[in-house]
């Protein structure tokens, strides 16, 4: 437990870190200061109304809504809301299937797996409309501007922040012995190389950490200036949330029923673990490059090349090679604003972003585990 | 019991130490050498840093690899460049270290106040270490060394850096040492081993010389050192091994085989014998 504790310490006592995290959440407040006076009245009004109205919006709400004091944000809410119907009745899966089995038609194997994710989306439309998900006003003729604000902005931004943080910390401390000189002196000691084991892990747990203590004070700052009161409870399946991919725009379609609150809660949840997968990328790194600079260097082509990677797949229409890609950290970093739905190119099985995390860190755990065992038959020079 | 048997260390196709087989029971080892002559290495390797690529040491007939923990926790390492951690105290950088070596916690705060006042340092425990002489760093290193009491205590070049004063402080702190532990002490600095090592161990071409006692190993060159005043011509066969000042003014230290003309004869010291090892490739 001492020896946790001081690892710890080495990693907190960083002052880069307490720079690096301060930058951090001033860039997050510049990102939520610039969104527009106007919507955040709209929503925050939005959200007041369907506190007292609820957000199902049916023929009883319409009425309550309209008999509400008029207002500029008011009249256009209501407009919006006359104009809404459970859109997932007749909606037809199919052509997302046609439309992305053309894109990856070169590949028989992909256009198969493509197929097969859009059968299975079919049984999830029946499902939403059921359940009428798409009567949910959310935030009315503002919710998909928001919500890919915070999804697909302010929470990428975070994650991108949490992930470096703790890439950085894991190189930090895996490299710290050797920037100190102190590697002959730790490895002569009764703990030995195992030291290294509780370096990998103190960088592991300290990963959610950084997560939570960017996220923490963002997300504060964004629910402070923006009031979710009334729309903590509406589905994000909503009618007036969608997604456009390849230029193609559909409904917000997940793979299970989530309100907006447990698609938040499910998000941070996803998002704390591919922060630990991007620690145990760069512990794997750490472990088997000598010099933490290197190791950094390498850490860094790994992820841009593997984006880089990804996106020449694409063109060159391997699409096989392309899908198996999309299972890596950075481009599930790459596509969080779709997590839990169906992720158009970028996804072949319901929950991908879930399955792709987990296969990250089980992969990236048995790499970081053989790197340990090597490392204790590895010649310390310093 | 240290026994070295038949070590072998290779890095691709350079050799760093051939064939070396010693045995060390308790007492101090000098280990003498000139640069590049496999010495960190050795110490490396029984300090487990480095892995043999062929032979095996053994700690009581048991090899110090299958060991493991076991062995680093009798052990006591001092390596050649101590690390630390600039912005620690001694007495955090010690804590760290018992935490190391799974010394408890409660155990582990007297027997630091105690090391700290064994190596001079009982006022500056609390300061921070970026603001220590190189000195000061050393007593820390070896206060880190001792932490768990070790039975095998290995110090490569501690007095590498030091000032005449903290040499000397620092021989007779080894000395005190010694006891019932094997004292292993790497040096270039002759006078430092002559001074307290029972035996000194010699490495030459990456292979063991000899492992010796100092008075053994000085009777090696009895009758072939002389001391003649400096200018002499060197004849065929006689080698300088150190100019000096004598009480008659500058004087030569010379290994000959026969009395050149005019020398006086005087007893060898260890760096005598040092030098001429390394000047001529043998005794």
């Amino acid at each position: 437990m001492r020896r946790w504790a001081w690892e710890w310490r080495k990693l907190f006592c960083l002052p880069a870190l307490w720079v690096f995290w301060g930058l951090s959440l001033l860039c997050n407040g510049l990102l939520i200061l610039s969104v527009s006076g106007p919507d955040r009245d709209f929503l925050n009004g939005t959200s007041r109304d369907a506190a007292l109205l609820g957000q199902r919006v049916d023929s009883v709400f319409l009425e309550q809504l309209d008999a509400l004091p008029s207002t500029q944000n008011r009249t256009l809410l209501l407009y919006s809301a006359r104009g809404m119907e459970n859109i997932f009745q007749d909606y037809d899966t199919g052509r997302l299937r046609e439309f992305y089995q053309d894109v990856v038609g070169a590949s028989p194997t992909a256009s198969a797996w493509m197929g097969r994710k859009y059968s299975l989306l079919a049984d999830r439309t029946a499902h939403l409309a059921q359940t009428g998900a798409a009567m949910d006003l959310y935030a009315g003729p503002l919710t998909q501007k928001s919500h890919s604000f915070l999804f697909g902005t302010l929470l990428r931004a975070i994650l991108a922040q949490a992930a470096l943080a703790s890439m950085l910390g894991a190189l930090h401390l895996l490299g710290y012995e050797e920037l100190h000189g102190t590697q002959g002196f730790v490895c002569a000691c009764r703990a030995g190389r195992r030291l290294y084991r509780t370096k990998v892990l103190a960088a592991l747990a300290a990963s959610p950490l950084f997560f939570a203590l960017i996220a923490l004070p963002s997300l504060g700052l964004y629910f402070a200036l923006f009031d979710y009161s009334g729309i903590w409870g509406a589905s994000v399946s909503s009618q007036f949330n969608f997604l456009t991919d390849l230029m193609l725009t559909r409904p917000f379609l997940t793979w299970a029923d989530f309100t907006v609150a447990e698609y938040l809660a499910a998000f941070l949840a996803l998002g704390a673990a591919l922060t630990a997968a991007f620690a145990l990328l760069a512990a794997l790194c750490g472990l088997l490059v000598r010099s933490p600079y290197l190791a950094a260097m390498v850490l860094a082509l790994l992820c841009l090349g593997g984006l880089g990677l990804t996106a020449a797949l694409g063109e060159a229409k391997c699409w096989v090679g392309y899908l198996l890609f999309c299972f890596q950290p950075a481009i599930v970093w790459l596509y969080c604003q779709g997590w839990f739905t169906e992720l158009g190119l970028n996804g072949v099985l319901p929950f991908q972003e879930t399955a792709a995390v987990a296969a990250d860190l089980l992969l990236l755990g048995l790499g970081v585990r053989w790197a340990l065992g090597k490392f204790t038959r590895k010649d310390v020079s310093s | 019991m240290l026994s070295v048997e038949h070590v072998t260390k290779q890095y691709g196709n350079f050799t760093a130490l051939e064939d070396i087989s010693l045995s060390l029971s308790p007492g101090v080892y000098g280990l003498l050498g000139p640069n590049g002559a496999g010495k960190t290495t050795f110490l490396k390797m029984l300090a487990t840093l480095l892995f043999p690529t062929r032979g095996q040491i053994l700690w009581d007939g048991e090899d110090i690899l299958a060991l493991g923990a076991r062995y680093r926790g009798i052990l006591g390492y001092l390596p050649q460049q101590f690390g630390y951690y600039p912005g620690c105290t001694p007495r955090q950088f010690l804590g760290y270290g018992a935490a190391l070596q799974c010394i408890p916690k409660e155990e582990a705060a007297p027997r630091i106040r105690r090391l700290l006042e064994l190596v001079g340092l009982e006022g500056q425990e609390n300061q921070k270490m970026c603001k220590f002489s190189g000195g000061m760093l050393q007593r820390v290193g070896i206060a880190c060394a001792l932490l768990n009491d070790p039975r095998l205590l290995i110090l490569d070049e501690p007095t590498a850096g030091l000032d005449p004063r903290e040499r000397v402080r620092f021989r007779n702190l080894i000395h005190s040492l010694a006891g019932e532990r094997i004292v292993l002490l790497s040096t270039h600095i002759v006078a430092d081993v002559e001074a307290i090592a029972g035996q000194i161990i010699l490495f030459q071409d990456h292979r063991l010389l000899c492992c010796d006692t100092p008075a053994r190993i000085c009777a090696r060159l009895q009758g072939r050192v002389f001391q003649v005043p400096a200018g002499t011509p060197l004849g065929p066969g006689q080698y300088l091994l150190s100019e000096a000042q004598g009480e008659a003014g500058p004087v030569l230290r010379l290994l000959s085989d026969t009395p050149p003309a005019g020398a006086r004869p005087v007893a060898p010291s260890l760096e005598d014998a040092f030098l001429s090892i390394y000047r001529e490739g043998q005794v």
